[in-house]
């Protein structure tokens, strides 16, 4: 047996022992398959369009189970030191990376397959029939797409030697060349517009063969969009559907997306056979100088002072997170974070703060905050997730505790400097927010802008106290994540489908609510079911903040009782958070 | 040919520099101690031995072969004890020997090669639960699969008890009787000077000294020591004794005497003097000085402090 299949085999042993993988693969299929079942049925989509409508959400779900199989393969076996033990046997660092993609691309294979066969079950139940041939030319694209992402994902892996520099690289990439998030439309195609037409604006178009010739070039550069084209083209084929176009075009872009996973391949295997593993540190990185810097004058000058200040307990927590918010500054994860969120909330705020022709102003203005939702969350999560679980795993909790601090002032201080990291990231988002009102709407609005930095700033705050609970509450990363998406799991997708059921249920003896929402003026039982959703609070407090601030649309009404409400659930919900960590932490042996 | 040879081995981690020019050989055979504080680059060295860590600059040769161009032929022929290297903590003793075996290529008994390291009884134990002188233990047991012409153990008898500091010795000398080269780094000299047949000590990345251990003692000139038990300490014993040839110092305590000599030999002269002059000796202490003070005796009796580099 080769030694890339020995490697392989007791690392596809190891992963399926990892809750993560199951975690992802139980996500997916929970993310996936319920949507897919509802909507196989003939009278809403044809199954040409049904064909095609489930690689689309499987293109950005099915990324999580390779993230989570991925993002760690080489990188974790370089800081758990097992990559010695490994090269201490006779296999090249070239072996060890490519045991891996076997391993991971076959984890990651399997486990779509076992879903693309429920899902099939899920087409012959809507529609009667299989469609076998449609279903697994579109079947066969996505394992090919996932094994091509679990590539890139393992070349990361390769390349960088933190899970989180690697899961950081994989999500910037997936930014960059997603349809969703907008970073190819909004500054990739806008610049070769330019250089060919003299215009930011590129032509629009329905079909990659329609577009002119050089957006053609230009689109093909982007391997998703070669991978979607020639997806569609070869499920045409098969049909039912004409497919548009010859298939050599399609031979080039598969050729491209191909590349796509081998060129990042190519580069982690180089990396990682130039790579330094015996864990020394060359000293400071660019990250610690900077800060050092900066911080070092102040430091000169207010030494005296401080050793006194720091004799009482609000000086103490003050020091605590000085210290914290030094150690988050040059945390990798969180200099990613703040990239990422420039990422997604950049193009997505230019598309929304434009002037338009179907919408006024105002609701324009008032669109702006679900621009900034995804952005907040992330950031939320990023910067708060191992606030205090990173000191248990660290073992940095028992060096702050020896230094006469309580665990309560250790959390006080954590969430003091993750809020600030997030408060003063989002005022410069909000003020470029506010550039791009005066440039492109031609006025400033300042009520808007009060009320959408009010709005941006409570939401911050809160989700950030949360996710800083939650870390206090648990003893690892994992777990915190796992927390945290759960979370966001019940209150963002699963609360509509299952919650508020529930609650109508009770309510009045039937689980639908279609009925009620549906109408103009829900009952107020469901009203005020509803926004004990803090999501659904914070957007009722949207819509009063804009209201308040003169910006009403036709859709909010300010309802003074009801936002007073959503401000109670959101602060009750952040506080209960707050202290259910602390008091957590505070009981929990930290040994 | 030697199983080790490095000309001009030299590793810099930006401004540190962790290795210094180093040249070195081991010969096909012989146990090599390697020896230094912590952070005198004996770590960096065998990281580079092993193609962990590329040189800034310098030749490597392992059995003859380069290991940062021929890695997969020089480590099926070396066995690898790496410091501080990682286990699969959801894997059994078993599991890694398994692996190790498949990987080697070679039959060897995963029982055997554990009660041999002493830990047959813990063969399917998840590695987790380990103590640090099992995990030890355990990296050994996987040095020794395939019957390596060279063994590599870094600081091999970290977190070992004094038994399994025994059966480590054990293991060296059964391995050098077999044929094998061991080379060994550790910072607890007194431990490993009785299992070496040359010893070399590094100190601030550069080597300082090596040889066997009976020849850097007197190249170091380090004085032997003798201490006599007396009833009653006689007047000017000390000016009587430093008249002695090869006698360096004489301290007087009551009931004692202690003298230094630059040779061993003098030792004698020392006892006979004392017994002519009608001293009664209740008691006689002789020593060597130790590896330690040896090294202390190389080194000026500096030892610096750790760097990070190891």
């Amino acid at each position: 047996m080769s030694r890339i299949r020995a490697i392989a085999r007791e690392d596809v042993r190891r992963a399926f022992r990892r809750r993560l993988v199951w975690g992802a693969i139980v996500l997916l299929a929970a993310m996936f398959l319920p949507s897919t079942g509802g909507s196989a049925k003939p009278d809403l989509y044809t199954i040409q369009e049904y064909i095609l409508l489930l690689p689309l959400d499987l293109m950005t779900f099915s990324l999580v189970v390779v993230a989570a199989v991925g993002y760690s393969a080489v990188a974790s076996e370089r800081i758990d030191g097992t990559a010695r033990f490994v090269l201490g046997l006779p296999a090249t660092r070239r072996d060890l990376v490519l045991g891996k993609l076997l391993s991971r691309v076959g984890i990651v294979v399997a486990s779509l397959v076992v879903i693309l066969v429920v899902a099939n079950g899920l087409v012959y139940q809507g529609y009667g029939r299989a469609f076998l041939l449609p279903f697994w030319v579109m079947g066969g694209w996505m394992l090919v797409y996932v094994g091509v992402w679990s590539a890139v994902a393992v070349g990361y892996s390769a390349a960088f030697d933190s899970p989180y520099r690697t899961l950081a690289a994989l999500v910037v990439t997936y930014v960059v060349f997603s349809f969703n998030f907008g970073v190819w439309r909004v500054v990739v195609r806008p610049l070769f517009s330019l250089l060919v037409t003299g215009s930011l604006d590129a032509p629009s178009y329905e079909t990659l063969a329609t577009a002119p010739l050089w957006l053609q070039v230009v689109e093909r550069l982007n391997p998703l969009v070669d991978f979607w084209a020639a997806m569609r083209w070869s499920i045409q084929s098969v049909g039912p559907g004409a497919p548009t176009g010859g298939a050599l075009p399609h031979v080039l872009g598969t050729g491209i997306f191909l590349l796509f996973g081998i060129l990042p391949l190519l580069f982690g295997i180089r990396r990682f056979e130039r790579a330094d593993l015996g864990g020394e540190q060359p000293g400071f990185q660019l990250g610690d100088t900077l800060w050092r810097a900066l911080w070092g004058t102040r430091e000169t000058e207010t030494a005296r002072s401080r050793v006194s200040r720091a004799r009482t307990r609000l000086a103490r927590v003050r020091e605590l997170a000085i210290a914290d918010l030094r150690h988050t500054l040059q945390d990798w994860v969180i200099t990613g974070a703040l990239v990422v969120t420039l990422l997604l909330s950049g193009p997505a705020l230019w598309s929304a703060v434009d002037a338009s022709t179907v919408f006024t102003d105002v609701e324009v203005l008032t669109r702006i905050p679900y621009s900034l939702q995804l952005s907040i969350v992330v950031l939320g999560i990023a910067v708060g997730h191992n606030a205090i679980a990173g000191e248990r795993t660290a073992g940095t909790d028992r060096l702050l505790l020896g230094v006469g601090v309580t665990r309560a002032e250790v959390v006080l201080g954590k969430l003091l400097s993750r809020i600030g990291i997030i408060v003063a990231m989002l005022l410069a988002i909000l003020l470029g927010t506010e550039l791009l009102v005066v440039t492109h709407l031609g006025q400033p609005y300042p009520g808007a802008f009060i009320a959408l930095s009010g709005w941006t700033l409570l939401f911050a705050t809160s989700w950030t106290v949360i996710t800083t609970g939650i870390s206090a509450a648990v003893a690892s990363r994992y777990r915190s994540l796992a927390v945290i998406f759960g979370v966001y799991l019940v209150f963002g997708r699963l609360w509509d489908e299952v919650v508020l059921p529930l609650v109508a249920f009770g309510v009045t003896g039937q689980f639908s609510t279609e009925a009620f929402t549906g109408g103009a003026d829900p009952p107020t039982w469901l009203q005020y079911s509803d926004n004990q959703n803090p999501f659904v609070a914070l957007e009722t407090l949207q819509d009063g903040l804009f209201e308040l601030a003169g910006y009403g649309t036709p859709h909010t009404e300010l309802v003074v009782p009801r936002v007073l409400y959503s401000l109670g659930v959101v602060l009750v919900f952040a506080g209960a958070a707050f202290a259910i960590g602390t008091r957590r932490f505070d009981r929990s042996d930290l040994g | 040919m030697p199983s080790i040879k490095t000309r001009g081995l030299t590793k810099r981690f930006g401004d540190v520099v962790a290795v210094d020019n180093l040249d070195l050989r081991v010969e096909s055979g012989e146990v090599f101690g390697f020896l230094g504080p912590n952070g005198a680059g004996k770590s960096t060295t065998i990281n580079m031995l092993l193609d962990f860590v590329r040189p800034t600059a310098g030749e490597i040769s392992v059995l003859g072969l380069d290991p940062q161009t021929e890695p997969r032929a020089v480590r099926e022929r070396i066995g690898v004890l790496p410091e501080a290297t990682g286990f699969y903590p959801q894997d059994t003793a078993r599991d890694h020997l398994r692996f190790a075996i498949a990987m080697k290529r070679t039959d060897d008994d995963p029982d055997a090669l554990l009660e041999r390291v002493g830990i047959a009884d813990a063969a399917d134990r998840p590695v987790g639960g380990f103590s640090k002188g099992m995990r030890q233990r355990l990296g050994l047991a996987v040095a020794l699969v395939g019957a390596p012409e060279l063994l590599i153990l870094d600081e091999p008898l970290g977190g070992l008890d004094p038994a399994g500091a025994r059966l480590l010795r054990e293991v060296v000398r059964d391995e050098r009787d077999r044929g094998a080269a061991v080379f060994f780094s550790s910072h607890i000299m007194d431990q490993v000077e009785t299992v070496c047949d040359r010893v070399g000590i590094m100190h601030d990345g550069r080597l300082v000294a090596a040889d066997t251990i009976d020849v850097l003692h007197a190249e170091a000139a380090t004085p032997a020591t003798v201490s006599v038990s007396v009833d009653t300490v006689p007047e000017g014993v000390e000016a009587d004794l430093t008249a002695l040839d090869g006698v360096s110092a004489v301290t007087t305590e009551d009931g004692s005497i202690h003298v230094e000599c630059a040779d061993s030999a003098t030792k004698a002269d020392v006892v006979a003097r004392l017994d002519a002059a009608g001293v009664a000796i209740r008691d006689l202490d002789t020593g060597a000085p130790s590896l330690e003070e040896l090294f202390l005796a190389i080194t000026g009796g500096s030892v610096t402090a750790e760097a990070s580099t190891e």
